[in-house]
């Protein structure tokens, strides 16, 4: 049972039969990972297990075209995700000042690590769906969902976008909206549909060609200055099998389902 | 209501709950193979339980975890999902917040989920000071607690069932301060593991049967104690001048 955009799917068909009515690609890959984690769903709720998903949907909508997009399961959760969720059920802190296998530590976008040596961070959630977390306020391409046009493939230890887009009317560039969230409750799942507009007057065509999760995460205060901090870390990079030409005055809607099966 | 293990059409084998469920290796293994292979992130738990007189072994018992509380499962939500709570009085099905051990219902619709924050500058530390999170000095309202109550597991506990007291009157256990180790990564399974115990010494003159053993963590805003786990043990027997060491370990196997 999954909930996307507000609408609850009581089984991986009907969820196909819409996708294909709103012109979005699903592919025969795609619908088998679906399937696969419709067992994993049932199999969590029976062991009383975590199984949290984020689905990724893209919608294009360009000049004189028809609407069309993808719709696919965000596996590409990255090692930072890992981290904060197991610091989360754990209720512990960072404990490495070096970044990677084995480590207990977040990497920045800015590729500095949490924590910082000499100083003392904690993971804890502080702030709220319109001040943190993947919110993101118009013109702001640093924090929510963010896109890019890099193409180098997903890696558990990538950081941050390859290539990204900077927000703006210039060559390259795109305008991005606010990022914003949608919560929704249907037995037994919570999902949160974050979703961003993000147009392109640039003048020119653009290629997205990945998405991404950026997180402004409080992550405790510095000892040595008493200010609480806020770095963004990615926590998921999704590269498109292929990439969406966005033409001038196109526009592209990115959403993420995020959703948590309780027992 | 059955237990949805035993709904599952390819599973023939039936279940009495979820925690024989998972000591089952071939649904564990199935979990975790699914979880490899859509890249989802595969966390588990597990209670470990000794009891020693003069540092002999009396028993031992590793146990599954996961008797997660709805608290667990909204804190769960509200920092993954990075959503606010919903409700600030209603708890339940469909609600983000918390109920405290004193059975009051906290949250803010403007602010996420807060477990750990509110102390000042000087306590930053949150896990390895006596104060907040888990880490409980001598107290039993909260860290690991122990109990005598051996009803079955709800999510909806929101208490143990019978705490036992701290003291050495009867029927009580003399509790230690919550002990916070470090972080462990296994290599051959990469799977990240955090640990944390506590001791606690029967004085009492007579034995007593712990039948469940709880995680209980202290938040500061609202200023409540949140049982996020309630397990029950099967039985324990803590015989007069014996030592129980209750562990808790959270594992996160990573794709690589």
């Amino acid at each position: 049972m999954l909930t996307l955009n507000g609408k609850t799917y009581q089984n991986t068909d009907e969820l196909f039969h819409d996708a294909i009515a709103m012109n979005l690609d699903i592919s025969d890959i795609e619908k088998v990972k679906f399937d696969k984690y419709a067992r994993l769903q049932k199999l969590g709720r029976a062991l009383q297990l975590p199984t949290p998903l984020a689905v990724l949907q893209i919608q294009v909508k360009n000049p004189n075209q028809a609407e069309h997009g993808i719709l696919k399961i965000s596996d590409s959760w990255v090692r930072n995700q890992y981290v904060i969720q197991h610091q989360t059920m754990a209720l512990a802190n960072w404990s490495s000042a070096t970044f990677g296998s084995g480590l207990n530590s977040a990497k920045r976008t800015s590729g500095a690590i949490c924590p910082v040596g000499g100083e003392y961070y904690t993971a804890v959630f502080y702030g709220s769906e319109t001040s943190s977390g993947y919110y993101a306020a118009a013109n702001d391409a640093s924090n929510g969902i963010v896109i890019g046009t890099g193409i180098t493939a997903e890696s558990l230890d990538s950081f941050a976008l390859t290539t990204p887009i900077a927000n703006g009317t210039g060559t390259g560039q795109m305008s991005f909206n606010a990022c914003g969230v949608t919560k929704t409750w249907s037995s037994p799942t919570w999902t949160a549909a974050w979703v961003r507009i993000i147009n392109n007057n640039s003048g020119g065509t653009i290629t997205v060609n990945e998405c991404a999760l950026y997180a402004s995460l409080f992550s405790g205060y510095s000892h040595s200055f008493n200010n609480p901090l806020y770095p963004t870390i990615m926590t998921n990079r999704d590269k498109l099998a292929s990439g969406e030409d966005i033409l001038d005055a196109g526009q592209l809607t990115v959403t993420y389902n995020i959703i948590i099966t309780y027992p | 209501m059955g237990l949805i293990i035993n709904e599952l059409p390819e599973i023939d084998k039936v279940y009495t709950d979820h925690i024989q469920a998972l000591n089952d290796p071939k649904l564990l293994k199935e979990y975790q193979d699914l979880c490899f292979d859509l890249h989802l992130p595969c966390p588990s738990a597990y209670w470990t339980l000794e009891t020693r007189i003069k540092d002999k072994l009396i028993e031992r018992k590793r146990q599954p975890a996961g008797s997660w509380t709805r608290n667990f499962w909204n804190w769960l939500a509200s920092t993954q999902l990075y959503v606010n709570s919903n409700h600030a009085t209603s708890f339940g099905a469909g609600y983000i917040s918390w109920k405290s051990t004193a059975g009051v219902v906290g949250g803010s619709t403007t602010a996420l989920l807060r477990m750990l924050q509110g102390v000042s500058y000087a306590d930053l530390v949150y896990d390895a000071i006596a104060g907040y999170g888990v880490a409980a000095d001598v107290t039993t309202n909260y860290g690991i607690l122990a109990g005598t109550g051996s009803t079955a597991f709800s999510i909806e506990n929101f208490a143990m069932e019978t705490l036992i007291a701290n003291g050495t009157g009867s029927g009580q256990f003399s509790y230690q301060s919550m002990i916070e180790s470090t972080w462990s990564w296994t290599v051959g399974t990469l799977t990240m593991n955090f640990n944390r115990f506590r001791y606690m010494n029967n004085n009492s003159g007579g034995d007593i049967t712990v039948e469940e053993v709880g995680l209980v963590a202290k938040s500061a805003s609202p200023n409540m104690y949140i049982l996020l786990e309630r397990h029950v043990t099967g039985g324990l027997l803590v015989p007069n001048t014996a030592q129980l060491k209750a562990e808790y370990d959270t594992k996160m196997v990573y794709p690589s």
